[in-house]
Protein backbone atom coordinates (compact mmCIF):
# COMPACT_ATOMS: atom_id res chain seq x y z
CA UNK A 1 0.00 0.00 0.00
CA UNK A 2 1.28 3.43 -0.90
CA UNK A 3 2.12 5.43 2.19
CA UNK A 4 1.07 8.99 1.51
CA UNK A 5 2.13 11.55 4.04
CA UNK A 6 -0.79 13.42 5.60
CA UNK A 7 -3.33 11.13 3.87
CA UNK A 8 -5.92 11.72 6.61
CA UNK A 9 -5.68 15.47 6.11
CA UNK A 10 -6.18 15.20 2.35
CA UNK A 11 -9.15 12.85 2.67
CA UNK A 12 -10.70 15.18 5.25
CA UNK A 13 -10.26 18.19 2.96
CA UNK A 14 -11.72 16.23 0.03
CA UNK A 15 -14.74 15.41 2.19
CA UNK A 16 -15.27 19.13 2.92
CA UNK A 17 -15.18 19.85 -0.82
CA UNK A 18 -17.56 16.92 -1.34
CA UNK A 19 -20.03 18.28 1.25
CA UNK A 20 -20.02 21.70 -0.41
CA UNK A 21 -20.53 20.09 -3.84
CA UNK A 22 -23.53 18.12 -2.50
CA UNK A 23 -25.09 21.36 -1.22
CA UNK A 24 -24.67 23.14 -4.58
CA UNK A 25 -25.78 20.14 -6.64
CA UNK A 26 -28.80 19.45 -4.45
CA UNK A 27 -29.90 23.08 -4.66
CA UNK A 28 -29.65 23.03 -8.46
CA UNK A 29 -31.37 19.70 -9.10
CA UNK A 30 -35.16 19.57 -8.89
CA UNK A 31 -38.35 20.92 -10.37
CA UNK A 32 -38.67 24.71 -10.10
CA UNK A 33 -41.59 26.94 -10.98
CA UNK A 34 -42.10 30.68 -11.37
CA UNK A 35 -45.26 32.63 -12.00
CA UNK A 36 -45.19 35.85 -14.03
CA UNK A 37 -48.17 38.14 -13.58
CA UNK A 38 -48.88 41.01 -15.96
CA UNK A 39 -51.50 43.51 -14.88
CA UNK A 40 -51.81 47.14 -15.84
CA UNK A 41 -48.89 46.79 -18.24
CA UNK A 42 -46.46 45.69 -15.52
CA UNK A 43 -44.93 42.25 -15.27
CA UNK A 44 -44.16 40.86 -11.84
CA UNK A 45 -42.34 37.69 -10.89
CA UNK A 46 -43.61 35.42 -8.13
CA UNK A 47 -40.98 32.86 -7.16
CA UNK A 48 -42.30 30.18 -4.87
CA UNK A 49 -38.99 29.31 -3.21
CA UNK A 50 -38.73 32.70 -1.51
CA UNK A 51 -40.30 33.34 1.87
CA UNK A 52 -42.32 36.48 1.13
CA UNK A 53 -46.15 36.42 0.86
CA UNK A 54 -47.60 35.73 -2.56
CA UNK A 55 -50.23 38.33 -3.41
CA UNK A 56 -51.90 39.78 -6.49
CA UNK A 57 -53.83 42.99 -6.15
CA UNK A 58 -55.49 44.63 -9.14
CA UNK A 59 -58.31 46.94 -10.04
CA UNK A 60 -61.62 45.24 -10.68
CA UNK A 61 -62.38 44.96 -14.38
CA UNK A 62 -58.72 44.57 -15.39
CA UNK A 63 -57.48 41.58 -17.33
CA UNK A 64 -54.59 39.72 -15.72
CA UNK A 65 -52.19 37.71 -17.87
CA UNK A 66 -50.41 34.79 -16.23
CA UNK A 67 -47.34 33.01 -17.48
CA UNK A 68 -46.30 29.95 -15.47
CA UNK A 69 -42.87 28.46 -16.10
CA UNK A 70 -41.84 25.03 -14.90
CA UNK A 71 -38.20 24.00 -15.20
CA UNK A 72 -37.25 20.37 -14.93
CA UNK A 73 -33.65 20.18 -13.69
CA UNK A 74 -33.66 16.43 -13.26
CA UNK A 75 -32.25 13.55 -15.24
CA UNK A 76 -35.65 12.04 -16.02
CA UNK A 77 -38.74 13.34 -17.79
CA UNK A 78 -41.31 15.06 -15.59
CA UNK A 79 -44.94 14.17 -16.34
CA UNK A 80 -47.65 15.95 -14.42
CA UNK A 81 -51.16 17.27 -14.53
CA UNK A 82 -51.26 21.04 -14.04
CA UNK A 83 -54.38 22.85 -12.95
CA UNK A 84 -54.78 26.54 -12.21
CA UNK A 85 -58.02 27.54 -10.54
CA UNK A 86 -59.57 30.39 -8.59
CA UNK A 87 -61.06 29.64 -5.20
CA UNK A 88 -63.13 31.63 -2.77
CA UNK A 89 -62.67 29.95 0.57
CA UNK A 90 -63.41 26.27 -0.05
CA UNK A 91 -65.52 26.93 -3.13
CA UNK A 92 -63.99 26.62 -6.58
CA UNK A 93 -65.04 29.53 -8.80
CA UNK A 94 -63.06 29.22 -12.01
CA UNK A 95 -60.74 26.81 -13.74
CA UNK A 96 -58.18 28.81 -15.66
CA UNK A 97 -56.03 26.01 -17.00
CA UNK A 98 -56.03 22.24 -16.84
CA UNK A 99 -53.85 19.90 -18.89
CA UNK A 100 -51.21 17.19 -18.74
CA UNK A 101 -47.68 18.29 -19.43
CA UNK A 102 -44.48 16.44 -20.09
CA UNK A 103 -41.16 18.22 -19.55
CA UNK A 104 -37.93 16.73 -20.81
CA UNK A 105 -34.79 16.73 -18.60
CA UNK A 106 -33.20 20.17 -18.18
CA UNK A 107 -35.92 21.84 -20.22
CA UNK A 108 -38.75 24.15 -19.31
CA UNK A 109 -42.37 24.64 -20.26
CA UNK A 110 -44.35 27.89 -20.14
CA UNK A 111 -48.10 27.85 -19.73
CA UNK A 112 -50.20 30.95 -20.24
CA UNK A 113 -53.69 31.82 -19.17
CA UNK A 114 -55.83 34.92 -18.73
CA UNK A 115 -58.06 35.97 -15.87
CA UNK A 116 -60.90 38.37 -16.54
CA UNK A 117 -61.54 39.88 -13.15
CA UNK A 118 -65.07 40.83 -14.20
CA UNK A 119 -65.99 37.17 -13.87
CA UNK A 120 -65.33 37.46 -10.13
CA UNK A 121 -66.66 39.74 -7.46
CA UNK A 122 -64.95 42.95 -6.41
CA UNK A 123 -63.43 43.55 -2.96
CA UNK A 124 -63.42 39.82 -2.18
CA UNK A 125 -60.52 37.64 -1.18
CA UNK A 126 -59.71 34.92 -3.69
CA UNK A 127 -57.03 32.26 -3.91
CA UNK A 128 -55.23 31.23 -7.06
CA UNK A 129 -54.28 27.56 -6.74
CA UNK A 130 -51.74 26.01 -9.07
CA UNK A 131 -51.72 22.29 -8.53
CA UNK A 132 -49.39 19.67 -9.95
CA UNK A 133 -49.03 16.00 -9.01
CA UNK A 134 -46.26 16.86 -6.53
CA UNK A 135 -46.96 20.32 -5.14
CA UNK A 136 -49.58 23.02 -4.77
CA UNK A 137 -48.96 26.76 -5.00
CA UNK A 138 -51.24 29.33 -3.43
CA UNK A 139 -51.43 33.02 -4.33
CA UNK A 140 -53.78 35.43 -2.57
CA UNK A 141 -55.82 37.71 -4.85
CA UNK A 142 -58.05 40.69 -4.36
CA UNK A 143 -59.61 43.01 -6.93
CA UNK A 144 -60.55 46.36 -5.57
CA UNK A 145 -63.35 48.51 -6.88
CA UNK A 146 -63.58 51.98 -5.47
CA UNK A 147 -67.10 53.35 -5.54
CA UNK A 148 -67.34 57.11 -5.18
CA UNK A 149 -70.70 58.26 -3.93
CA UNK A 150 -71.47 61.92 -4.21
CA UNK A 151 -73.17 63.26 -1.13
CA UNK A 152 -76.73 64.51 -1.52
CA UNK A 153 -76.79 68.27 -1.72
CA UNK A 154 -79.31 69.79 0.64
CA UNK A 155 -80.19 73.33 -0.39
CA UNK A 156 -79.81 75.82 2.40
CA UNK A 157 -82.95 77.96 2.69
CA UNK A 158 -82.01 81.53 2.06
CA UNK A 159 -83.63 84.07 4.27
CA UNK A 160 -83.59 87.67 3.27
CA UNK A 161 -81.86 89.86 5.82
CA UNK A 162 -84.17 92.15 7.64
CA UNK A 163 -83.26 95.75 6.97
CA UNK A 164 -83.57 98.48 9.50
CA UNK A 165 -84.25 96.36 12.47
CA UNK A 166 -80.76 96.42 13.83
CA UNK A 167 -79.91 98.41 16.87
CA UNK B 1 -4.43 32.27 32.84
CA UNK B 2 -7.19 33.56 34.99
CA UNK B 3 -10.41 31.67 35.59
CA UNK B 4 -12.36 34.55 34.01
CA UNK B 5 -10.49 34.09 30.70
CA UNK B 6 -11.33 30.37 30.61
CA UNK B 7 -14.99 31.16 31.20
CA UNK B 8 -14.93 33.66 28.33
CA UNK B 9 -13.24 31.09 26.04
CA UNK B 10 -15.83 28.47 26.96
CA UNK B 11 -18.64 30.94 26.32
CA UNK B 12 -17.18 31.89 22.92
CA UNK B 13 -16.72 28.25 21.87
CA UNK B 14 -20.28 27.46 22.98
CA UNK B 15 -21.68 30.38 20.96
CA UNK B 16 -19.69 29.33 17.87
CA UNK B 17 -20.94 25.75 18.16
CA UNK B 18 -24.52 26.95 18.62
CA UNK B 19 -24.24 29.20 15.56
CA UNK B 20 -22.76 26.46 13.38
CA UNK B 21 -25.45 23.97 14.51
CA UNK B 22 -28.22 26.51 13.83
CA UNK B 23 -26.93 27.35 10.33
CA UNK B 24 -26.37 23.68 9.50
CA UNK B 25 -29.95 22.82 10.53
CA UNK B 26 -31.27 25.69 8.36
CA UNK B 27 -29.34 24.45 5.31
CA UNK B 28 -30.12 20.78 5.91
CA UNK B 29 -33.87 21.52 5.87
CA UNK B 30 -33.83 22.13 2.10
CA UNK B 31 -31.71 19.11 1.19
CA UNK B 32 -33.13 15.97 -0.37
CA UNK B 33 -32.96 12.67 1.54
CA UNK B 34 -30.22 11.37 -0.73
CA UNK B 35 -28.21 14.56 -0.16
CA UNK B 36 -28.59 14.27 3.61
CA UNK B 37 -27.37 10.68 3.55
CA UNK B 38 -24.41 11.53 1.33
CA UNK B 39 -23.41 14.42 3.60
CA UNK B 40 -23.68 12.21 6.67
CA UNK B 41 -21.36 9.64 5.07
CA UNK B 42 -18.89 12.34 4.00
CA UNK B 43 -18.90 13.84 7.49
CA UNK B 44 -18.19 10.47 9.09
CA UNK B 45 -15.25 9.94 6.70
CA UNK B 46 -14.05 13.51 7.31
CA UNK B 47 -14.04 13.21 11.09
CA UNK B 48 -12.39 9.77 10.91
CA UNK B 49 -9.68 11.10 8.56
CA UNK B 50 -8.99 14.21 10.62
CA UNK B 51 -8.96 12.07 13.78
CA UNK B 52 -6.41 9.72 12.21
CA UNK B 53 -4.29 12.64 11.00
CA UNK B 54 -4.16 14.32 14.41
CA UNK B 55 -3.53 10.97 16.09
CA UNK B 56 -0.53 10.40 13.81
CA UNK B 57 0.79 13.86 14.60
CA UNK B 58 0.42 13.12 18.30
CA UNK B 59 -1.93 15.99 19.03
Amino acid sequence: MVNVKNLGLYIGLLCIIGIMTVFFFDAYIGVYDTLYVTEGGWEREIAFDRPYPKYIGADYGETIYFSYEITNRRFKEYNTHIEASVWRGKEKNLTLFSANKSIKPFENVTIEWVLETEKLEPNTNYILKIKTDDFERIVQMRFSQITITTPEIIPIPLTEPEIGTGG
Amino acid sequence: MEMKTYILYAFGILMCAAGVIYLASEYIRYLSDAGKLLILILMVIMFASFGKYFEERGL
